[in-house]
Protein backbone atom coordinates (compact mmCIF):
# COMPACT_ATOMS: atom_id res chain seq x y z
CA UNK A 1 0.00 0.00 0.00
CA UNK A 2 1.17 3.50 -0.83
CA UNK A 3 0.28 6.11 1.79
CA UNK A 4 0.56 9.23 -0.29
CA UNK A 5 -1.05 8.82 -3.70
CA UNK A 6 0.89 10.75 -6.36
CA UNK A 7 -1.22 13.60 -7.79
CA UNK A 8 0.46 14.13 -11.15
CA UNK A 9 2.05 12.12 -13.95
CA UNK A 10 5.39 13.64 -12.95
CA UNK A 11 5.11 12.50 -9.29
CA UNK A 12 3.82 9.17 -10.45
CA UNK A 13 6.71 8.53 -12.80
CA UNK A 14 9.32 9.93 -10.41
CA UNK A 15 8.13 7.42 -7.83
CA UNK A 16 8.45 4.62 -10.36
CA UNK A 17 11.89 5.84 -11.49
CA UNK A 18 13.19 6.12 -7.92
CA UNK A 19 11.64 2.79 -7.02
CA UNK A 20 9.66 4.42 -4.20
CA UNK A 21 6.91 2.10 -5.38
CA UNK A 22 6.28 -0.29 -8.26
CA UNK A 23 3.44 -0.18 -10.77
CA UNK A 24 2.05 -3.30 -9.07
CA UNK A 25 2.04 -1.40 -5.73
CA UNK A 26 0.18 1.48 -7.38
CA UNK A 27 -2.46 -0.73 -8.97
CA UNK A 28 -2.88 -2.61 -5.67
CA UNK A 29 -3.35 0.66 -3.80
CA UNK A 30 -5.94 1.98 -6.23
CA UNK A 31 -7.83 -1.33 -6.23
CA UNK A 32 -7.98 -1.48 -2.45
CA UNK A 33 -9.17 2.13 -2.33
CA UNK A 34 -11.91 1.32 -4.86
CA UNK A 35 -12.92 -1.72 -2.82
CA UNK A 36 -13.01 0.30 0.39
CA UNK A 37 -14.72 3.49 -0.77
CA UNK A 38 -16.56 2.87 -4.02
CA UNK A 39 -19.44 0.89 -2.49
CA UNK A 40 -20.72 4.29 -1.37
CA UNK A 41 -19.64 6.43 -4.29
CA UNK A 42 -20.55 3.98 -7.10
CA UNK A 43 -18.11 5.47 -9.58
CA UNK A 44 -17.19 2.18 -11.29
CA UNK A 45 -19.34 -0.26 -13.26
CA UNK A 46 -16.58 -2.76 -14.06
CA UNK A 47 -13.12 -3.20 -12.52
CA UNK A 48 -10.51 -4.71 -14.85
CA UNK A 49 -8.38 -6.11 -12.02
CA UNK A 50 -6.71 -8.93 -13.91
CA UNK A 51 -5.72 -6.77 -16.85
CA UNK A 52 -4.54 -3.98 -14.55
CA UNK A 53 -2.16 -6.32 -12.70
CA UNK A 54 -0.98 -7.78 -16.00
CA UNK A 55 -0.23 -4.30 -17.37
CA UNK A 56 1.42 -3.27 -14.09
CA UNK A 57 3.76 -6.26 -14.18
CA UNK A 58 4.61 -5.41 -17.77
CA UNK A 59 5.32 -1.82 -16.72
CA UNK A 60 7.66 -2.91 -13.93
CA UNK A 61 9.45 -5.22 -16.35
CA UNK A 62 9.92 -2.42 -18.89
CA UNK A 63 11.30 -0.09 -16.19
CA UNK A 64 13.71 -2.76 -14.98
CA UNK A 65 14.91 -3.44 -18.50
CA UNK A 66 15.14 0.09 -19.87
CA UNK A 67 15.51 2.30 -16.81
CA UNK A 68 15.02 6.05 -17.42
CA UNK A 69 14.75 5.50 -21.17
CA UNK A 70 11.49 3.64 -20.72
CA UNK A 71 9.75 6.92 -19.87
CA UNK A 72 10.95 8.56 -23.09
CA UNK A 73 9.66 5.67 -25.12
CA UNK A 74 6.33 5.45 -23.26
CA UNK A 75 5.23 8.96 -22.21
CA UNK A 76 2.41 7.66 -20.01
CA UNK A 77 4.27 4.65 -18.64
CA UNK A 78 2.53 3.33 -15.51
CA UNK A 79 -0.18 6.00 -15.49
CA UNK A 80 -3.35 4.42 -14.13
CA UNK A 81 -6.42 5.45 -16.15
CA UNK A 82 -10.12 4.68 -15.84
CA UNK A 83 -12.48 4.90 -18.82
CA UNK A 84 -16.03 6.13 -19.00
CA UNK A 85 -18.06 3.05 -19.83
CA UNK A 86 -18.84 4.21 -23.35
CA UNK A 87 -15.26 3.63 -24.54
CA UNK A 88 -15.12 0.23 -26.23
CA UNK A 89 -12.49 -1.92 -24.54
CA UNK A 90 -11.61 -5.22 -26.15
CA UNK A 91 -12.65 -8.14 -23.96
CA UNK A 92 -13.90 -5.88 -21.15
CA UNK A 93 -17.62 -5.31 -20.70
CA UNK A 94 -18.85 -1.96 -22.03
CA UNK A 95 -22.39 -1.00 -21.04
CA UNK A 96 -22.86 2.74 -21.74
CA UNK A 97 -24.40 2.50 -18.23
CA UNK A 98 -27.51 1.13 -19.93
CA UNK A 99 -29.30 -2.18 -19.29
CA UNK A 100 -29.53 -2.49 -23.08
CA UNK A 101 -25.80 -3.30 -23.18
CA UNK A 102 -25.65 -5.00 -19.79
CA UNK A 103 -23.65 -7.95 -21.08
CA UNK A 104 -21.91 -6.45 -24.12
CA UNK A 105 -18.22 -7.32 -24.57
CA UNK A 106 -16.54 -5.40 -27.43
CA UNK A 107 -14.50 -7.10 -30.12
CA UNK A 108 -12.05 -4.22 -30.35
CA UNK A 109 -10.73 -1.17 -28.51
CA UNK A 110 -11.19 2.33 -29.91
CA UNK A 111 -8.38 4.58 -31.14
CA UNK A 112 -7.97 6.50 -27.87
CA UNK A 113 -7.83 3.37 -25.71
CA UNK A 114 -5.24 1.91 -28.07
CA UNK A 115 -3.14 5.08 -28.16
CA UNK A 116 -3.12 5.41 -24.39
CA UNK A 117 -2.13 1.77 -23.98
CA UNK A 118 0.62 2.18 -26.55
CA UNK A 119 1.83 5.16 -24.51
CA UNK A 120 2.28 2.80 -21.56
CA UNK A 121 -0.79 3.53 -19.42
CA UNK A 122 -2.68 0.98 -17.31
CA UNK A 123 -6.48 0.54 -17.49
CA UNK A 124 -8.07 -0.03 -14.09
CA UNK A 125 -11.77 -0.08 -14.92
CA UNK A 126 -14.86 1.38 -16.54
CA UNK A 127 -16.59 4.27 -14.87
CA UNK A 128 -20.25 4.92 -14.25
CA UNK A 129 -22.07 7.66 -16.17
CA UNK A 130 -25.54 8.75 -17.18
CA UNK A 131 -26.80 6.02 -19.51
CA UNK A 132 -25.68 6.75 -23.10
CA UNK A 133 -24.05 9.93 -21.68
CA UNK A 134 -27.52 11.52 -21.36
CA UNK A 135 -27.51 13.73 -18.30
CA UNK A 136 -25.93 16.41 -16.18
CA UNK A 137 -25.95 14.73 -12.77
CA UNK A 138 -25.02 11.06 -13.13
CA UNK A 139 -28.47 10.07 -11.90
CA UNK A 140 -29.60 8.63 -15.24
CA UNK A 141 -27.30 5.61 -14.94
CA UNK A 142 -29.11 2.27 -15.05
CA UNK A 143 -26.46 1.11 -12.57
CA UNK A 144 -27.44 3.61 -9.88
CA UNK A 145 -26.30 7.21 -9.31
CA UNK A 146 -22.71 8.17 -8.51
CA UNK A 147 -22.22 10.27 -5.36
CA UNK A 148 -20.03 13.31 -4.93
CA UNK A 149 -17.04 12.50 -2.67
CA UNK A 150 -17.15 16.06 -1.30
CA UNK A 151 -20.60 15.37 0.10
CA UNK A 152 -22.48 12.18 -0.63
CA UNK A 153 -25.85 13.94 -0.59
CA UNK A 154 -24.81 15.85 -3.70
CA UNK A 155 -24.50 14.88 -7.35
CA UNK A 156 -20.98 14.74 -8.86
CA UNK A 157 -22.07 16.22 -12.20
CA UNK A 158 -22.60 14.30 -15.41
CA UNK A 159 -22.66 12.68 -17.66
CA UNK A 160 -19.07 11.50 -16.95
CA UNK A 161 -19.92 11.24 -13.24
CA UNK A 162 -17.74 8.24 -12.43
CA UNK A 163 -14.74 9.71 -14.27
CA UNK A 164 -14.90 12.90 -12.19
CA UNK A 165 -15.23 10.96 -8.96
CA UNK A 166 -12.52 8.41 -9.85
CA UNK A 167 -9.96 11.23 -10.15
CA UNK A 168 -11.22 13.28 -7.17
CA UNK A 169 -11.30 10.26 -4.85
CA UNK A 170 -7.94 8.85 -6.09
CA UNK A 171 -9.28 5.70 -7.73
CA UNK A 172 -7.15 6.42 -10.80
CA UNK A 173 -4.73 9.22 -11.70
CA UNK A 174 -6.71 10.25 -14.77
CA UNK A 175 -10.03 9.32 -16.33
CA UNK A 176 -11.19 9.37 -19.93
CA UNK A 177 -14.59 10.89 -20.59
CA UNK A 178 -16.76 12.46 -23.30
CA UNK A 179 -18.33 15.91 -23.58
CA UNK A 180 -21.37 16.46 -25.81
CA UNK A 181 -22.59 19.42 -23.77
CA UNK A 182 -20.51 19.77 -20.62
CA UNK A 183 -20.26 16.08 -19.73
CA UNK A 184 -16.53 16.41 -18.96
CA UNK A 185 -16.49 19.98 -17.67
CA UNK A 186 -19.47 19.59 -15.32
CA UNK A 187 -18.20 16.59 -13.32
CA UNK A 188 -14.69 18.09 -13.28
CA UNK A 189 -16.16 21.34 -11.97
CA UNK A 190 -18.38 19.62 -9.38
CA UNK A 191 -15.60 17.29 -8.16
CA UNK A 192 -12.80 19.88 -7.98
CA UNK A 193 -10.61 18.51 -10.78
CA UNK A 194 -9.50 19.57 -14.28
CA UNK A 195 -11.55 18.64 -17.36
CA UNK A 196 -10.66 19.11 -21.02
CA UNK A 197 -13.22 19.19 -23.82
CA UNK A 198 -10.96 19.30 -26.90
CA UNK A 199 -11.75 20.88 -30.27
CA UNK A 200 -14.31 18.85 -32.24
CA UNK A 201 -12.17 17.01 -34.78
CA UNK A 202 -8.98 16.78 -32.74
CA UNK A 203 -9.48 13.42 -30.96
CA UNK A 204 -10.90 10.31 -32.61
CA UNK A 205 -14.40 9.13 -31.75
CA UNK A 206 -13.66 5.70 -33.25
CA UNK A 207 -14.67 3.05 -30.73
CA UNK A 208 -16.62 5.39 -28.50
CA UNK A 209 -20.39 4.79 -28.41
CA UNK A 210 -21.95 7.70 -30.30
CA UNK A 211 -24.36 10.06 -28.62
CA UNK A 212 -24.75 13.15 -30.85
CA UNK A 213 -22.27 12.86 -33.68
CA UNK A 214 -21.82 16.54 -34.56
CA UNK A 215 -21.13 17.44 -30.92
CA UNK A 216 -19.34 14.50 -29.20
CA UNK A 217 -15.82 15.40 -27.98
CA UNK A 218 -13.37 12.91 -26.57
CA UNK A 219 -11.45 14.28 -23.59
CA UNK A 220 -10.32 13.58 -20.08
CA UNK A 221 -10.22 14.49 -16.41
CA UNK A 222 -7.02 14.99 -14.38
CA UNK A 223 -5.77 16.79 -11.25
CA UNK A 224 -3.58 19.25 -13.13
CA UNK A 225 -3.61 21.17 -16.40
CA UNK A 226 -0.12 19.88 -17.10
CA UNK A 227 -1.37 16.26 -17.01
CA UNK A 228 -4.32 17.21 -19.19
CA UNK A 229 -1.88 18.44 -21.83
CA UNK A 230 0.28 15.30 -21.60
CA UNK A 231 -2.70 13.04 -22.20
CA UNK A 232 -4.03 15.22 -25.03
CA UNK A 233 -0.66 14.97 -26.79
CA UNK A 234 -1.17 11.17 -26.86
CA UNK A 235 -4.83 11.05 -27.86
CA UNK A 236 -5.09 13.71 -30.58
CA UNK A 237 -4.60 13.41 -34.32
CA UNK A 238 -5.81 11.69 -37.47
CA UNK A 239 -6.35 7.92 -37.23
CA UNK A 240 -7.82 7.09 -40.65
CA UNK A 241 -11.02 5.92 -38.97
CA UNK A 242 -12.86 9.05 -37.84
CA UNK A 243 -13.28 11.26 -40.92
CA UNK A 244 -13.84 14.45 -38.89
CA UNK A 245 -10.22 14.56 -37.68
CA UNK A 246 -7.58 17.13 -38.53
CA UNK A 247 -3.99 17.21 -37.33
CA UNK A 248 -3.04 20.40 -35.55
CA UNK A 249 0.36 21.92 -35.02
CA UNK A 250 1.66 22.80 -31.58
CA UNK A 251 2.50 26.44 -31.38
CA UNK A 252 4.28 28.86 -29.09
CA UNK A 253 1.70 30.82 -27.16
CA UNK A 254 2.22 34.54 -27.70
CA UNK A 255 2.74 37.34 -25.19
CA UNK A 256 0.07 39.83 -24.07
CA UNK A 257 -2.77 37.38 -23.91
CA UNK A 258 -6.30 38.70 -23.66
CA UNK A 259 -9.23 36.96 -22.00
CA UNK A 260 -12.80 37.89 -22.90
CA UNK A 261 -15.61 37.97 -20.37
CA UNK A 262 -18.96 37.37 -22.11
CA UNK A 263 -21.35 39.59 -20.23
CA UNK A 264 -24.38 37.43 -21.09
CA UNK A 265 -22.97 34.56 -18.99
CA UNK A 266 -23.07 36.71 -15.88
CA UNK A 267 -26.57 38.14 -16.24
CA UNK A 268 -29.27 36.80 -13.95
CA UNK A 269 -29.44 33.37 -12.39
CA UNK A 270 -25.74 32.97 -11.70
CA UNK A 271 -25.03 31.81 -8.15
CA UNK A 272 -23.19 34.36 -5.99
CA UNK A 273 -20.43 32.02 -4.88
CA UNK A 274 -19.78 30.91 -8.49
CA UNK A 275 -19.58 34.53 -9.62
CA UNK A 276 -17.30 35.54 -6.76
CA UNK A 277 -14.95 32.64 -7.39
CA UNK A 278 -14.61 33.62 -11.06
CA UNK A 279 -13.95 37.22 -10.00
CA UNK A 280 -11.11 35.95 -7.75
CA UNK A 281 -9.71 33.84 -10.60
CA UNK A 282 -9.77 36.91 -12.83
CA UNK A 283 -7.68 38.79 -10.27
CA UNK A 284 -5.09 35.98 -10.28
CA UNK A 285 -4.78 36.31 -14.05
CA UNK A 286 -4.66 40.10 -13.91
CA UNK A 287 -1.71 39.93 -11.52
CA UNK A 288 0.00 37.83 -14.19
CA UNK A 289 -0.54 40.66 -16.69
CA UNK A 290 -3.38 39.04 -18.54
CA UNK A 291 -5.72 41.68 -19.91
CA UNK A 292 -9.49 41.26 -19.59
CA UNK A 293 -11.97 42.58 -22.15
CA UNK A 294 -15.74 42.53 -22.01
CA UNK A 295 -17.19 40.72 -25.01
CA UNK A 296 -20.71 39.97 -26.13
CA UNK A 297 -22.24 36.71 -27.31
CA UNK A 298 -25.88 37.80 -27.55
CA UNK A 299 -27.28 34.60 -29.09
CA UNK A 300 -25.77 32.26 -26.51
CA UNK A 301 -29.02 32.60 -24.59
CA UNK A 302 -30.53 30.43 -27.31
CA UNK A 303 -27.74 27.85 -27.10
CA UNK A 304 -29.56 25.47 -24.77
CA UNK A 305 -32.75 25.33 -26.89
CA UNK A 306 -30.63 24.93 -30.01
CA UNK A 307 -28.63 22.16 -28.38
CA UNK A 308 -31.67 20.30 -27.03
CA UNK A 309 -33.08 20.12 -30.58
CA UNK A 310 -29.93 19.13 -32.46
CA UNK A 311 -28.66 16.65 -29.88
CA UNK A 312 -31.85 14.54 -29.45
CA UNK A 313 -32.25 14.51 -33.24
CA UNK A 314 -28.80 12.93 -33.54
CA UNK A 315 -29.45 10.69 -30.51
CA UNK A 316 -32.64 9.32 -32.04
CA UNK A 317 -30.66 8.33 -35.09
CA UNK A 318 -27.64 6.89 -33.24
CA UNK A 319 -29.76 4.84 -30.84
CA UNK A 320 -31.77 3.45 -33.75
CA UNK A 321 -29.17 0.71 -34.12
CA UNK A 322 -30.03 -0.74 -30.71
CA UNK A 323 -32.80 -3.03 -31.83
CA UNK A 324 -32.07 -6.08 -29.69
CA UNK A 325 -30.78 -8.00 -32.69
CA UNK A 326 -27.27 -6.74 -33.28
CA UNK A 327 -26.31 -5.81 -29.73
CA UNK A 328 -27.68 -6.59 -26.31
CA UNK A 329 -31.27 -6.31 -25.14
CA UNK A 330 -34.28 -4.87 -26.95
CA UNK A 331 -35.60 -1.30 -26.82
CA UNK A 332 -37.77 -1.93 -23.77
CA UNK A 333 -34.54 -1.84 -21.78
CA UNK A 334 -33.96 1.87 -22.48
CA UNK A 335 -34.32 4.03 -19.37
CA UNK A 336 -36.59 7.06 -19.16
CA UNK A 337 -34.03 9.66 -20.26
CA UNK A 338 -33.01 7.71 -23.36
CA UNK A 339 -36.69 7.29 -24.24
CA UNK A 340 -37.31 11.01 -23.75
CA UNK A 341 -34.40 11.99 -25.99
CA UNK A 342 -35.25 9.45 -28.68
CA UNK A 343 -38.83 10.76 -28.75
CA UNK A 344 -37.81 14.41 -28.64
CA UNK A 345 -35.40 13.82 -31.52
CA UNK A 346 -37.95 11.87 -33.51
CA UNK A 347 -40.46 14.68 -32.90
CA UNK A 348 -38.23 17.56 -34.06
CA UNK A 349 -37.30 15.59 -37.18
CA UNK A 350 -40.83 14.48 -37.96
CA UNK A 351 -42.90 15.74 -40.86
CA UNK A 352 -44.56 19.05 -40.00
CA UNK A 353 -42.08 19.97 -37.26
CA UNK A 354 -38.72 19.71 -39.06
CA UNK A 355 -38.69 23.34 -40.25
CA UNK A 356 -39.97 24.85 -37.01
CA UNK A 357 -37.47 23.03 -34.81
CA UNK A 358 -34.58 21.14 -36.42
CA UNK A 359 -33.95 23.38 -39.40
CA UNK A 360 -34.37 26.51 -37.24
CA UNK A 361 -31.90 25.17 -34.66
CA UNK A 362 -29.28 24.41 -37.32
CA UNK A 363 -29.53 28.02 -38.53
CA UNK A 364 -29.25 29.47 -35.03
CA UNK A 365 -26.19 27.26 -34.55
CA UNK A 366 -24.65 29.18 -37.46
CA UNK A 367 -25.44 32.50 -35.77
CA UNK A 368 -23.88 31.34 -32.48
CA UNK A 369 -20.73 30.17 -34.29
CA UNK A 370 -20.37 33.52 -36.09
CA UNK A 371 -20.63 35.40 -32.79
CA UNK A 372 -17.99 33.17 -31.22
CA UNK A 373 -15.66 33.67 -34.20
CA UNK A 374 -16.14 37.41 -33.99
CA UNK A 375 -15.34 37.41 -30.27
CA UNK A 376 -12.11 35.53 -30.91
CA UNK A 377 -10.92 38.29 -33.26
CA UNK A 378 -10.35 40.34 -30.11
CA UNK A 379 -9.37 37.77 -27.47
CA UNK A 380 -7.30 34.60 -27.07
CA UNK A 381 -9.63 32.89 -24.62
CA UNK A 382 -13.07 33.32 -23.11
CA UNK A 383 -13.62 32.87 -19.38
CA UNK A 384 -17.03 31.75 -18.13
CA UNK A 385 -18.75 29.73 -15.43
CA UNK A 386 -19.14 25.99 -16.13
CA UNK A 387 -22.56 25.78 -14.49
CA UNK A 388 -24.96 28.33 -13.01
CA UNK A 389 -24.74 26.84 -9.48
CA UNK A 390 -22.43 24.70 -7.32
CA UNK A 391 -23.28 20.95 -7.12
CA UNK A 392 -26.96 20.33 -6.32
CA UNK A 393 -28.57 17.62 -4.19
CA UNK A 394 -29.32 14.11 -5.43
CA UNK A 395 -32.94 13.95 -6.57
CA UNK A 396 -33.31 17.72 -6.81
CA UNK A 397 -33.91 17.86 -10.57
CA UNK A 398 -34.71 14.25 -11.58
CA UNK A 399 -38.44 14.68 -12.03
CA UNK A 400 -38.08 17.89 -14.05
CA UNK A 401 -36.09 17.21 -17.25
CA UNK A 402 -36.25 20.85 -18.39
CA UNK A 403 -34.68 22.03 -15.13
CA UNK A 404 -31.96 19.39 -15.51
CA UNK A 405 -31.29 20.47 -19.13
CA UNK A 406 -30.77 24.08 -18.02
CA UNK A 407 -27.75 22.93 -15.96
CA UNK A 408 -25.93 22.76 -19.32
CA UNK A 409 -26.63 26.38 -20.23
CA UNK A 410 -22.98 27.57 -20.12
CA UNK A 411 -21.57 24.39 -21.62
CA UNK A 412 -23.52 24.41 -24.90
CA UNK A 413 -21.60 27.22 -26.66
CA UNK A 414 -18.34 25.25 -26.89
CA UNK A 415 -20.03 22.13 -28.27
CA UNK A 416 -22.24 23.92 -30.78
CA UNK A 417 -19.26 25.84 -32.15
CA UNK A 418 -16.72 23.01 -31.87
CA UNK A 419 -14.17 24.99 -29.82
CA UNK A 420 -12.07 23.59 -26.96
CA UNK A 421 -12.77 24.35 -23.32
CA UNK A 422 -10.82 23.64 -20.15
CA UNK A 423 -12.54 23.48 -16.75
CA UNK A 424 -10.32 24.41 -13.81
CA UNK A 425 -11.09 24.27 -10.06
CA UNK A 426 -11.06 27.65 -8.29
CA UNK A 427 -11.94 26.96 -4.66
CA UNK A 428 -14.76 25.78 -2.44
CA UNK A 429 -18.15 27.11 -1.36
CA UNK A 430 -18.77 27.83 2.30
CA UNK A 431 -20.37 24.37 2.43
CA UNK A 432 -17.11 22.86 1.14
CA UNK A 433 -18.29 22.01 -2.36
CA UNK A 434 -16.05 22.60 -5.39
CA UNK A 435 -16.17 25.72 -7.56
CA UNK A 436 -14.51 26.36 -10.90
CA UNK A 437 -14.50 28.14 -14.23
CA UNK A 438 -13.96 27.32 -17.88
CA UNK A 439 -11.59 28.79 -20.43
CA UNK A 440 -12.77 28.42 -24.01
CA UNK A 441 -10.30 28.79 -26.85
CA UNK A 442 -10.06 29.03 -30.61
CA UNK A 443 -10.36 25.80 -32.56
CA UNK A 444 -7.20 23.67 -32.34
CA UNK A 445 -5.62 26.16 -29.93
CA UNK A 446 -5.71 23.99 -26.82
CA UNK A 447 -2.11 25.09 -26.21
CA UNK A 448 -3.33 28.59 -25.26
CA UNK A 449 -5.73 27.08 -22.71
CA UNK A 450 -2.99 24.84 -21.28
CA UNK A 451 -0.66 27.83 -21.05
CA UNK A 452 -3.22 29.93 -19.16
CA UNK A 453 -4.32 26.99 -17.01
CA UNK A 454 -0.76 26.21 -15.96
CA UNK A 455 -0.14 29.87 -15.13
CA UNK A 456 -3.21 29.79 -12.89
CA UNK A 457 -2.32 26.51 -11.19
CA UNK A 458 1.26 27.71 -10.55
CA UNK A 459 -0.17 30.64 -8.59
CA UNK A 460 -2.96 28.78 -6.78
CA UNK A 461 -3.41 25.43 -5.11
CA UNK A 462 -7.13 24.81 -5.50
CA UNK A 463 -6.32 21.64 -7.44
CA UNK A 464 -4.64 20.42 -4.23
CA UNK A 465 -7.95 20.51 -2.31
CA UNK A 466 -9.07 16.99 -1.46
CA UNK A 467 -12.42 15.64 -0.28
CA UNK A 468 -12.16 14.47 3.35
CA UNK A 469 -12.50 10.88 4.45
CA UNK A 470 -10.83 9.12 1.53
CA UNK B 1 -48.00 26.89 -24.48
CA UNK B 2 -47.45 24.38 -27.22
CA UNK B 3 -48.48 21.01 -26.01
CA UNK B 4 -47.99 17.54 -27.38
CA UNK B 5 -51.23 15.56 -27.36
CA UNK B 6 -51.40 11.96 -26.13
CA UNK B 7 -51.88 10.94 -29.76
CA UNK B 8 -48.73 12.79 -30.82
CA UNK B 9 -46.67 11.12 -28.07
CA UNK B 10 -47.98 7.72 -29.15
CA UNK B 11 -47.26 8.52 -32.79
CA UNK B 12 -43.67 9.62 -32.04
CA UNK B 13 -43.12 6.52 -29.87
CA UNK B 14 -44.34 4.36 -32.74
CA UNK B 15 -41.98 6.08 -35.20
CA UNK B 16 -39.11 5.45 -32.76
CA UNK B 17 -40.11 1.84 -32.12
CA UNK B 18 -40.65 2.41 -28.41
CA UNK B 19 -43.44 0.67 -26.55
CA UNK B 20 -44.91 2.87 -23.82
CA UNK B 21 -47.34 2.03 -21.04
CA UNK B 22 -50.31 4.43 -20.66
CA UNK B 23 -48.64 5.85 -17.52
CA UNK B 24 -45.41 6.48 -19.42
CA UNK B 25 -47.28 8.17 -22.25
CA UNK B 26 -48.89 10.52 -19.75
CA UNK B 27 -45.64 11.26 -17.95
CA UNK B 28 -43.70 11.88 -21.17
CA UNK B 29 -46.52 14.02 -22.59
CA UNK B 30 -46.12 16.43 -19.68
CA UNK B 31 -42.31 16.41 -19.65
CA UNK B 32 -41.81 16.68 -23.41
CA UNK B 33 -44.45 19.43 -23.69
CA UNK B 34 -42.50 21.56 -21.20
CA UNK B 35 -39.29 21.12 -23.21
CA UNK B 36 -40.92 21.77 -26.60
CA UNK B 37 -42.61 24.84 -25.13
CA UNK B 38 -39.22 26.14 -24.03
CA UNK B 39 -37.96 25.75 -27.63
CA UNK B 40 -40.47 28.34 -28.78
CA UNK B 41 -38.07 31.10 -27.71
CA UNK B 42 -36.21 30.27 -30.93
CA UNK B 43 -39.06 31.60 -33.04
CA UNK B 44 -37.96 35.10 -31.96
CA UNK B 45 -34.63 34.75 -33.76
CA UNK B 46 -34.51 36.08 -37.32
CA UNK B 47 -32.82 33.41 -39.43
CA UNK B 48 -33.65 34.81 -42.88
CA UNK B 49 -30.82 34.01 -45.26
CA UNK B 50 -28.80 32.07 -42.64
CA UNK B 51 -27.25 28.81 -43.78
CA UNK B 52 -27.79 25.83 -41.47
CA UNK B 53 -24.77 24.21 -39.74
CA UNK B 54 -24.69 20.44 -39.59
CA UNK B 55 -20.99 20.06 -38.72
CA UNK B 56 -18.18 22.33 -37.55
CA UNK B 57 -15.04 20.92 -39.17
CA UNK B 58 -15.46 22.35 -42.67
CA UNK B 59 -14.02 19.10 -44.01
CA UNK B 60 -15.63 17.52 -47.07
CA UNK B 61 -15.33 14.13 -48.72
CA UNK B 62 -12.63 12.60 -46.55
CA UNK B 63 -11.59 9.34 -48.13
CA UNK B 64 -8.86 6.80 -47.75
CA UNK B 65 -7.33 4.40 -50.23
CA UNK B 66 -8.98 1.03 -50.43
CA UNK B 67 -6.54 -1.56 -49.23
CA UNK B 68 -7.20 -5.24 -49.68
CA UNK B 69 -6.09 -7.39 -46.79
CA UNK B 70 -4.55 -10.27 -48.74
CA UNK B 71 -3.66 -12.30 -45.68
CA UNK B 72 -7.11 -13.91 -45.55
CA UNK B 73 -7.68 -14.75 -49.21
CA UNK B 74 -6.62 -17.67 -51.33
CA UNK B 75 -4.25 -16.86 -54.22
CA UNK B 76 -6.05 -15.37 -57.28
CA UNK B 77 -6.70 -17.58 -60.26
CA UNK B 78 -7.14 -16.06 -63.77
CA UNK B 79 -7.97 -12.59 -62.31
CA UNK B 80 -10.60 -14.08 -60.02
CA UNK B 81 -10.52 -14.50 -56.28
CA UNK B 82 -11.17 -18.05 -55.27
CA UNK B 83 -13.16 -18.64 -52.11
CA UNK B 84 -14.28 -21.83 -50.48
CA UNK B 85 -17.73 -22.97 -51.55
CA UNK B 86 -20.53 -22.26 -49.13
CA UNK B 87 -23.18 -24.53 -50.68
CA UNK B 88 -22.86 -28.25 -51.19
CA UNK B 89 -23.84 -29.84 -54.49
CA UNK B 90 -26.31 -32.01 -52.63
CA UNK B 91 -28.07 -29.01 -51.05
CA UNK B 92 -31.51 -28.56 -52.50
Amino acid sequence: MINKIPQSIEDFQNGLKNKSFSAVDLVGTYLSRIEKYDKDLNSFITISKEKAYEDAKRTDRIINEKGQKAFEEYPLLGVVISYKDIYLTKGIRTTAASKVLEGYIPEYSGTVVKRLEEAGSIMIGKTNCDAWAHGSSGENSDFGPTKNPWNKNYIPGGSSSGSGVAVAADFSLAAMATDTCGSIRLPANYCGVVGLKPTYGSVSRYGVIAMASSLDSIGHITHTVSDSQKIFECTKGVDGKDSTLKNSQNFIVGQNLKIGIPKEFFEGGLDNEVEKSIEEARKVFEKLNIEFVEITLPSTKYAISTYYIIQPAEVSSNLGRFDGIRYGNDRNFFGDEAKRRIMLGTFVLSSGYYDAYYSKAMKIRTIIIKEVEKAFEKVDAIMAPVAPTPPFKLGEKVSDPLKMYLTDIFAATANLSGIPSLAIPSGLTKNKLPLGFQLMGKKFEEDTLFHLGKMYQNKTNFHGNKPQGY
Amino acid sequence: MSKLTINEVDHVAKLAKLTLTPEETKKFQKQLSAVVDYFNELQKVDTTGVEPTSQTTGLLNITRNDEIDVTNILPPKDDYFVVSSILNKNDK
